[in-house]
């Protein structure tokens, strides 16, 4: 599975949005306020699962502004981190 | 203290028996007794246990999805059955008031999120703990959920004294609606069953755990796990409003049978513990009428709650006595001793 799809498996899941398919969330749909509608919390949240799930920590506010834009930024923030 | 006597305006039930008066009423008629099983791993392999559980999937009917994502199933056993009270006395299950309070008594309070949460320390190592299962990991999540759900802005409480806990909450409602401080209480108790739990019965009572609550066997362990929540909605006596009747008087005593009279229907809260058998077997041998209702939501903590709201329910059903008292004890020998009277007239 790659990592966006994997992404998009673990926000449903971790985040519990339980009228939500992984399906149904668009590569480059925005991914808080009016997009997918995550809030703060959900960011500490993605933070955590971020971690967990990909082994890539989120230290800096700037870069993780700029990563949590869309499932595309995030994966590319991922993808270049994992495995250093 | 002062007895100030509280009318019971609306009574909210979710436990193993289903959602409801109307479920509650048909599991008395048909008989009570476990509605699930719980899987429990040990050594020897997987054991099952018969458990009450509760199905939370209608708390849809009661709070946005919204709201729902981050509530665990502690939290919405909260939000049914304080809706259900709400719904019970006619009023809106959205609350908007300042002036009802929120008593929650839980003999361990959200204990699925708070092993979870602890494993998540120990596997991690505390680097990245989930804030949302934190936040729902301490006691008062359901009241926080709840006062939020209900869009309450009146005072709000989480009282956790396990055996003790209804009595203990009812006795600070008691005193919210003595000092003035709300109009109405929306009281009630929570409890989840949980795999920690699970796995305790299976160690503590072994095979004893897989049978039925026999209340009046005094020496054998025949608890069964069971959850759920129980609220009731209390205002001062006076009201003119639908009531089942009154709580005329609370104590929290150490003086155990001495200060319960002999002559009254005794609804004890015996459910198949041993550690509490004793008790109940001395204040059962001077009793001119006793029974119990764990057979139909099961053994936890907060089941003093639950004594209340079913002898109201089985008084308006004609199944029940109309002066009760609910006689529940912990370990230790300390007892909530809740006295009441049912009926169309409240004073």
């Amino acid at each position: 599975m790659d990592i966006k799809q994997k992404l998009k498996q673990v926000i449903v899941e971790d985040l519990n949005f339980e009228d939500l398919t992984a399906e149904q969330i668009g590569d480059d749909e925005v991914l808080f306020g009016e997009g997918l509608g995550l809030d703060s919390l959900d960011a500490v949240e993605l933070v955590v699962v971020v971690k967990r799930h990909f082994g890539v920590e989120i230290k800096d506010m700037t870069e993780g502004r700029e990563a949590f834009a869309s499932i595309s930024s995030l994966a590319k923030f991922i993808e270049e981190r994992m495995g250093r | 203290m002062t007895e100030m006597p509280l009318v019971i305006s609306g009574i909210g039930l979710a436990g193993g028996f289903g959602l409801g008066r109307e479920a509650l009423v048909d599991r008395m008629n048909t008989g009570g007794g476990p509605n699930g099983m719980v899987s429990v791993k040990t050594e020897s392999g997987e054991r099952r246990l018969p458990a009450y559980q509760v199905d939370v999937s209608e708390v849809i009917r009661f709070s946005p999805r919204g709201a729902l994502r981050r509530m665990n199933r502690y939290a919405k056993m909260a939000v049914l059955g304080a809706s259900l009270a709400l719904e019970d006395a006619g009023w809106d299950t959205t609350l908007k008031r300042n002036d009802v309070g929120l008593v929650i008594a839980s003999g361990y309070g959200a204990s699925e999120s708070t092993f979870d949460f602890l494993d998540s320390m120990i596997v991690d190592g505390g680097s990245c703990p989930s804030p949302t299962l934190f936040s729902n990991s301490v006691h008062s999540s359901a009241a926080s959920h709840l006062s939020i759900v209900l869009q309450s802005g009146g005072p709000c409480l989480t009282v956790s004294q396990f055996e003790m806990s209804p009595v203990s909450g009812l006795l600070t409602a008691r005193q919210w609606l003595l000092e003035g401080r709300v109009e109405a209480v929306l009281f009630g108790a929570v409890d989840e069953i949980c795999p920690v739990l699970s796995y305790c019965y299976d160690r503590f009572f072994g095979a004893d755990a897989c049978g039925a609550i026999e209340p009046f066997t005094w020496d054998k362990q025949t608890a069964v796990m069971g959850e759920g929540a129980a609220f009731l909605l209390l205002k001062p006596a006076g009201d003119a409003s639908k009531s089942y009747g009154c709580i005329d008087s609370i104590r929290w005593t150490r003086s155990r049978e001495e200060a319960i009279s002999a002559d009254c229907n005794l609804v004890l809260g015996a459910d198949g513990h041993t550690c509490y058998g004793r008790f109940y077997r001395r204040l059962s041998k001077r009793a001119a009428n006793r029974t119990s209702y764990a057979p139909l939501y099961g053994s936890l903590s907060g089941g003093q709650a639950f004594d209340v709201a079913i002898a109201a329910i089985a008084a308006a059903e004609g199944h029940g006595a109309e002066r009760i008292t609910s006689v529940k004890y912990d370990a230790r020998g300390s007892c909530g001793i809740i006295s009441c009277h049912f009926g169309s007239d409240p004073r």
